[in-house]
């Protein structure tokens, strides 16, 4: 496993938000994660990538312990993520946007910056092409130096998707990349998101609220509901599974 | 290529405006808002740059101030590396404060920094052995370097210029530099930050002190161009005094600085004998005029897209709406 809960439960107040969730991804594997409105999703991906601490059980990367490690630390050792709400840097262009991707693997110390050193430009100059490369990549070619603020949602969404990739992740997660988008543009963004896991060999883990397309894009599906993992299996048998249906698919699945 | 041409347009500026200049009161005037340009700048990678607040930024300049007369005084150590000490000792003791606010909630940072401050003027006043109190330390040593002894206004102007310029590039080079959008990113969304892997207690610790730092610079400019050093330079109006210079002239923006060191320091004390009131409701008028910025220019002047930090959106947008304009920063 290279991302892994074990047992992790997740209160808040007296809201039990995750109960004991354990739930693992393979290198190379896409887990694709459903569940109904408040059942727990991103407060796994908060627990997973630090920003929350588990009040009970643990997160492994590589199978190590990742107890008391901050985000930062966990981004670095390539854990990326987007946000169910976009995160974006709306003052920013959307170069600048994809360029704090690289933030990782740069200088950030204040002499080191001031002070001149060889090679700088040069690499300053590769990561702006590398960034570029990746606003094309996801279909923003034609927006490259554009205000973020001044994206449609869509392309906002690829932003994000763009700038997460920029990290050089080992493990992807995705909150919801086609929440309020129509059936058609969700079918191109979840068309985009596959054909680059498969480009990179990426291992993601994608919240999706559309089943068919979950079951699509899926190696393996977890369902989680009122903070507990119900279902973990492949994506054929969630979809057969009756408590899958009574839990999921029979209430309003599918959010406008 | 910009960057050459500014460069060689300034190198021109400081080495002609002494000569030009004749009258020796319009060089003071133009030395004291040069001295201020280095603090307005820190004030504005704190705030305009990072988001943080500091409402303490005159005991940096104050220590900077301390420190390099005491330096050149008791040890006689040569005025260059006083200087470099000033902005070191500043820098530091912005750090020690900064670190532990940090790691608890920044937000305690802005309310630690008035307290900073006040404590400052304690100890500059009652530490009578080391800063000789109220009355403060007379005939500091005029600067010197390599064996120039800065004595005119038209030398001071060229010292001070120099040093101001040398901030702005540095400060624009950190700005423009993955540091400065580390900072940035910090302003505008601490939990995306942290998800991209940047460390913000060290991010913004990083901000505060090269915001101290720069302070601490300009208190040996002034202390040795001034030639004394009082606590009453640097009174806890005059902190406010720096962030609205930051904030007026323009958030994120070095040229914003530097026009609201001029603005806020330069124009009063120009008209300080024709127009008194300038200078003594200073505090009020810019006062007004910063709550005039909040309303329909919360970035300042010069302020950068957008570089308005959580906070004075959050004020600009309760203003406005107290007055019935729309807000427009909120999201729902
Ligand atoms: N920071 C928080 N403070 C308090 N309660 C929270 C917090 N974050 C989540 N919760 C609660 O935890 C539960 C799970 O929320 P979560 O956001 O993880 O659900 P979700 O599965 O992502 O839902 P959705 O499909 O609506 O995105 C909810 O009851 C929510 O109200
Ligand atoms: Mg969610």
């Amino acid at each position: 496993m290279i991302l892994e809960a074990r047992a992790v439960s997740k209160r808040f107040g007296g809201v039990s938000a995750l109960d004991r969730v354990s739930l693992g991804v393979r290198e190379g594997e896409v887990l694709g994660i459903m569940g109904p409105n408040g059942s727990g999703k991103t407060t796994l991906f908060n627990v997973l990538t630090g920003l929350l601490r588990p009040s009970a059980g643990e997160v492994l990367i590589d199978g190590r312990s990742a107890r008391g490690q901050p985000p930062h630390r966990i981004a670095r050792m390539g854990i990326a993520r987007t946000f169910q709400n976009l995160r974006l840097f709306p003052g920013m262009t959307t170069t600048e946007n994809v360029l704090c991707g690289a933030h990782g693997r740069e200088d950030v110390s204040v002499l080191g910056n001031l002070l001149p050193r060889p090679g700088r430009a040069a690499s300053a100059a590769a990561e702006r092409r590398r960034a570029e490369d990746l606003l094309r990549e996801v279909g923003l070619g034609d927006r490259i130096d554009v205000y973020a603020s001044a994206l449609s949602y869509g392309q906002t969404k690829r932003l994000e998707l763009a700038r997460a990739l920029n990290m050089q992740p080992r493990v992807l997660l995705l909150d919801e990349p086609t929440a309020g988008m129509n059936d058609a543009q969700a079918a191109v963004l979840l068309g985009l998101v596959r054909r680059l896991q498969r480009a990179r060999g990426l291992t993601l883990v994608v919240i999706e609220h559309n089943v068919p397309a979950l079951i699509w894009l899926a190696d393996r599906i977890a369902v989680l509901d009122s903070g507990e993992v119900l279902v973990d299996t492949t994506p054929d048998a969630a979809a057969s599974d009756p408590r899958v249906i009574e839990a999921y698919l029979g209430r309003d699945a599918v959010p406008a | 290529m910009r960057g050459a041409l500014l460069f060689l347009l300034a190198v021109g500026a400081v080495a002609a405006v002494p000569h030009a200049v004749s009258s020796r009161y319009w060089l003071h005037v133009a030395n004291l808002s040069l001295i201020y340009v280095p603090l307005a700048i820190g004030a504005n990678v704190i705030t305009g740059y990072c988001g943080m607040v500091s409402m303490g930024q005159a005991a940096f300049f104050g220590i900077g101030a301390y420190t390099s007369a005491l330096l050149t005084m008791r040890l006689g150590v040569p005025w260059p590396v006083a200087f470099v000490a000033a902005g070191l000792m500043a820098g530091a003791a912005g750090a020690v404060l900064a670190l532990p606010c940090l790691r608890v909630r920044s937000d305690f940072l802005s309310l630690i920094t008035i307290a900073f401050n006040q404590l400052f003027l304690v100890v500059a006043n009652a530490w009578l052995s080391l800063t000789r109190g109220p009355m403060g330390l007379p005939q500091v040593p005029r600067m010197e370097i390599l064996g120039w002894t800065v004595r005119t206004e038209g030398q001071i102007f060229t010292v001070v210029a120099t040093v101001a310029i040398l901030c702005a590039w540095a400060t624009t080079r950190l700005a423009a530099s993955p540091v400065g959008r580390s900072w940035e990113m910090i302003r505008d969304d601490e939990v995306a930050a942290r998800a991209l892997g940047v460390n913000v207690v060290r991010g913004k610790l990083a901000a505060f002190a090269v915001g101290c730092t720069l302070a601490g610079l300009a208190g040996s400019l002034l202390a040795h161009s001034l030639r004394l050093v009082v606590p009453d330079a640097f009174l806890l109006d005059e902190s406010l005094l720096i962030m609205q210079m930051a904030i007026l002239g323009g958030l994120a923006s070095v040229p914003g600085s530097v026009l609201g060191a001029f603005l806020m320091v330069g124009l009063p004390e120009a008209l300080r004998s024709s127009d008194p009131w300038l200078l003594t409701y200073r505090p009020g008028i810019f006062g007004a005029l910063l709550v005039a910025a909040m309303i329909w220019r919360p970035q300042g002047l010069l302020g950068a897209r957008r570089a308005a930090p959580p906070f004075l959106r959050g004020a600009s947008d309760a203003l406005r709406r107290t007055l019935r304009l729309s807000p427009r920063h909120s999201t729902p």
